[in-house]
């Protein structure tokens, strides 16, 4: 007999961050995906977040997995994050654009978060894609301290290896 | 501190640690010359309305240091966040121009400069500078110099002469 669940699909946005992460956002939380667009940096401010994008009227803060110049062209995927009271919005560098794939039930329960240790203070699910974990991240939790904390710990780890 | 509907249009942009600086023109209150530092009990600081308040600047990467930092030659006399018009200390700077603009800063979340005496950014010309104020500055020292400045203890920043 089928579980209630067995036909559960959903759609999400698969984007790579780079540095062999790939993370994947529920569909109603990507804004848009702006290609070659400038970022300006922030002395200062937290390493994984230093750097700031202007996107219709807004300045959304861009987190980043490497380092990066001032006034440099990237391409980001700008999310909506009601915990940036500011303005609403945060943007995240990606390599590419993201991509909509399809997931099936059976894709949730082989998900092993600890092969995603970076992102597992912003992780609402995971699934198995091309046979690699791919969290399911919410940019609610992209702006907590425990993720922050994380991510410039991982930050300025990658920076001391790539030195 | 940013408001929405802010109106402040008149901004001091200031170059600390080879970078622009805006803060509203309201907290700052004087704008002290290099030949007004002085060395009292080996604390730089200026004189004004007959009391000594202490110097202090960044270096690169915005440490925090006392005195004026190299190349600087201005300090400007900041006021205190609780009172609005009590000096509380003077900033070192390179260069210190007076600007209005009609943009309003956008302050940046916690998240991003909860740490930072950087408090947000000002749209100036093309692109986006650092806007701060006295409260965000004032703040970050207080914070800094504990750790980085041991022998400056902040709370006694208004030195009676």
């Amino acid at each position: 007999m089928n579980s209630p669940n067995s036909n559960f699909k959903m759609f999400v946005w698969l984007a790579d961050a780079g540095e062999r992460q790939s993370i994947a956002f529920v569909a109603d939380t990507l804004c848009e995906y702006l290609q070659d667009v400038e970022v300006q940096d922030l002395p200062t401010s937290a390493p994984s977040c230093s750097h700031v994008v202007e996107w219709m009227g807004h300045v959304v803060p861009v987190f980043r997995l490497r380092p990066g110049n001032s006034n440099e062209h990237v391409n980001v995927v700008v999310l909506r994050a009601a915990a940036n009271q500011e303005n609403g919005y945060i943007a995240l560098e990606t390599r590419n654009a993201p991509v909509k794939v399809e997931i099936t039930d059976g894709q949730f329960e082989a998900f092993d978060a600890n092969e995603r240790p970076l992102w597992r203070e912003a992780l609402i699910s995971g699934f198995v894609h091309d046979g690699q974990s791919i969290p399911i991240v919410h940019p609610d939790l992209l702006c907590s301290k425990g993720f922050v904390s994380t991510a410039n710990s991982y930050f300025i780890k990658h920076l001391r290896l790539t030195a | 501190m940013i408001g929405e509907k802010s109106s402040l249009t008149a901004y001091y942009s200031l170059v600390v640690a080879g970078r622009t600086l805006y803060l509203p023109a309201s907290d700052i209150l004087y704008l002290a010359g290099k030949e007004e530092v002085l060395d009292i009990e080996h604390i730089p600081c200026i004189r004004f309305n007959g009391e000594l308040y202490p110097v202090y600047g960044f270096r690169e990467g915005f440490i925090p240091q006392p005195g004026l930092q190299g190349g600087d030659s201005r300090a400007a006399l900041i006021c205190s966040p609780e009172s609005g018009t009590e000096p509380a200390l003077a900033l070192s700077c390179r260069a210190i121009y007076k600007l209005r603009a009609n943009h309003r800063p956008r302050r940046l979340p916690d998240f991003m400069v909860g740490s930072s005496p950087i408090e947000g950014v000002l749209r100036h010309n093309t692109g986006w500078e650092c806007y701060t104020s006295a409260h965000q500055l004032i703040e970050y020292f207080e914070k800094a110099l504990r750790y980085e400045l041991p022998q400056f203890q902040f709370q006694n920043v208004r030195l009676v002469s």
